[in-house]
């Protein structure tokens, strides 16, 4: 297998990256494509899901892409914070450390978030701006570890006034944010088509395998139809009118994690221990989606998603 | 290793490809007929949301209108709606399967090609011998036409189509792809997405243990006119470098 990075540039290039945007009719289709490419590698599809997300934020600002590959470093939290400082002359100076670059030494330019006084700025960074450190990664996982994902230091990196994407906080509270949270949801669905695809080839006759790869079955249409309602919710209402963006987003990706979480279940009592054990491709996956499915954030997200009119019990003072 | 001569199925999706069409399908349907060890063949030519006259002349070039004077049609055409090139290439090698229901799906070869592009004359005789040499799917590459062609695109392409000196290359293209049926049908199929259906379908292929081949002597010829079929692909890469609005 030729290596991640010269996958994804033969992709760019060829222009096979250029999803339908979401919002614009065929949100489905983006989605299913991000889908397949996870079908066939969860880190490929991991690189190719921050590159799309990119294209369609810079979009949202009528910007291009051109033919850079980009990343999305939008970790937020004690240990992964950067500073914006407004020059005088009208540049930004951005300082700190960001956690779980992904991509990070082949990737052209990214989008990172940076704090400022005024709220959390999104800053499109090329990669070759002077004072920008790839710090050696922590991963010690296999799982995922070929796309690079590690710490970035940035020590008073200089870029113009323009290198923002909107105004403070545009980059959460735009309803692009939910559009694009689905993304990841419509990666791990695809890692788990794989394993579904792999528990029907293994052929076992037993009623009880045969049992579970019928479950599996059902649950790889159901991945399937649930991406394509979303994608048609989100086509019918782009700019969220009716504010169903967001938790429409968590509701999809709690039930994809969960019906993830089941296929992983379902494969291993279907097939045994042979193929987890023994046979290279379904271990890079099983690996990859256990640790993919914990970029969601469970109960964390899932408490949110009841507005506070529909819990009876709210104590009231 | 030689097992008989190969039964060959070509899938072509077409979007308002009317320019072309007819060119594409004379140049396919005579690497047919030159190739020694294809002992027959049959097109599907999906055409896929076709607003112009692409249905029409294909029907005309395959003899398989109503009142062709062609006594034997060398295929059919297959109307669809589902704008997508990937979902185009799937409904064209179902039909493959089913018209070659019959034969051993070991022994019908899958040849895919696009309605913008024109084949050489070798172009099934290559995927043969290579079919013939145990290889189970073969990716070839695709060259600009230079016929008429803006020479910045010529150079553009020139600098950014990469071949490796052993006489392989990493390009896989729907419109140079073929691959044996029952491979085909393992792997899962085309995979019903608008962009980047022939590299889905390829990584399944090498997950799944098949052996393929991307030889550089494996060759056909894309017009050098600057608007794509599908909403990525290579023609809107170049169109987008070259800041072309046609």
């Amino acid at each position: 297998m030729i290596d991640l990075a010269r996958r994804v540039r033969a992709l760019l290039m060829e222009g096979d990256l250029a999803l339908p945007l979401p919002g614009q009719g065929a949100t489905a289709d983006r989605l299913r494509s991000l889908m397949e490419f996870a079908r066939l590698d969860l880190s490929l599809a991991r690189i190719i899901e921050a590159h799309t997300d990119a294209v369609a934020i810079l979009a949202e600002r009528d910007r291009e892409a051109a033919r850079k590959l980009y990343g999305v470093w939008a970790s937020d939290g004690p240990q992964s914070r950067l500073t914006a400082t407004s020059l005088p002359s009208g540049a930004w100076r951005i300082d700190g450390i960001k956690q779980y670059c992904g991509g990070a030494p082949m990737v052209d330019a990214a989008l990172v978030t940076a704090h400022t006084e005024d709220g959390l700025l999104l800053l499109d960074v090329p990669m070759d701006t002077p004072g920008i450190t790839i710090l050696p990664s922590t991963w010690v996982t296999t799982a995922l570890a070929d796309t690079a994902t590690g710490p970035v230091s940035f020590a008073a990196v200089n870029l113009p006034g323009d290198a923002t994407l909107g105004a403070p906080n545009w980059y959460l509270e735009r309803p692009g944010f939910w559009h694009g949270a689905l993304a990841p949801a419509a990666c791990w669905a695809g890692g788990a088509q794989y394993l579904i695809d792999t528990a029907t080839n293994s052929n076992k006759k037993d009623p009880h395998s045969r049992a579970h790869v019928g479950a599996l079955q059902s649950i790889g249409w159901g991945l399937e139809a649930l991406l394509a309602q979303a994608g048609m919710e989100i086509d019918a209402d782009p700019s969220d009118r009716r504010h169903q963006a967001r938790a429409r987003a968590l509701k999809v990706r709690h039930l994809i994690e969960r019906w993830c979480t089941q296929v992983m279940d379902h494969f291993g009592r279907a097939t045994g221990p042979l193929l987890l054990a023994q046979d290279t491709e379904t271990v890079r996956h099983y690996a990859a989606l256990t640790l993919y499915l914990r970029q969601c954030h469970a109960e964390r997200d899932l408490e949110t998603i009841p507005e506070p009119h529909d819990v009876a019990s709210t104590p009231s003072k | 290793m030689t097992g008989g001569p190969w039964t060959v199925g070509i899938v072509i999706p077409a979007q308002n490809e009317e320019a072309t069409i007819e060119r594409c399908i004379r140049s396919v349907l005579a690497s047919c007929d030159a190739s020694e060890r294809c002992s027959e063949a049959w097109m599907i030519l999906v055409a896929d949301r076709c607003t112009d006259r692409t249905a029409e002349l294909a029907r005309h070039a395959l003899g398989s209108d109503e009142n062709s004077s062609s006594s034997r049609p060398r295929g059919e055409v297959l109307l669809s709606t589902a704008g997508s090139p990937g979902t185009a290439r799937r409904l064209g090698a179902a039909a493959i399967m089913h018209h070659f229901r019959s034969r051993d799906p070991q022994r019908v070869w899958l040849a895919n090609t696009d309605a913008d592009t024109h084949v050489p004359l070798n172009w099934i005789s290559t995927h043969l011998e290579h079919a013939d040499a145990n290889a189970d799917a073969v990716a070839g590459i695709v060259e600009l036409d230079t016929l008429g062609l803006r020479s910045d695109v010529h150079d553009l392409y020139r600098t950014t189509y990469k071949l490796a000196p052993d006489g392989t290359h990493t390009h896989v293209h729907g419109a140079n792809l073929g691959v044996r049926a029952d491979a085909y049908l393992d792997a899962g199929g085309w995979s019903d997405v608008t962009v980047a259906e022939d590299h889905c379908l390829w990584g399944r292929l090498l997950v799944r243990g098949w052996r393929v081949r991307s030889p550089v002597s494996s060759v056909v010829l894309t017009s050098g006119r600057l608007h794509g079929r599908a909403t990525g692909g290579f023609a809107d890469t170049l169109r987008r470098e070259l800041g072309v609005h046609d």
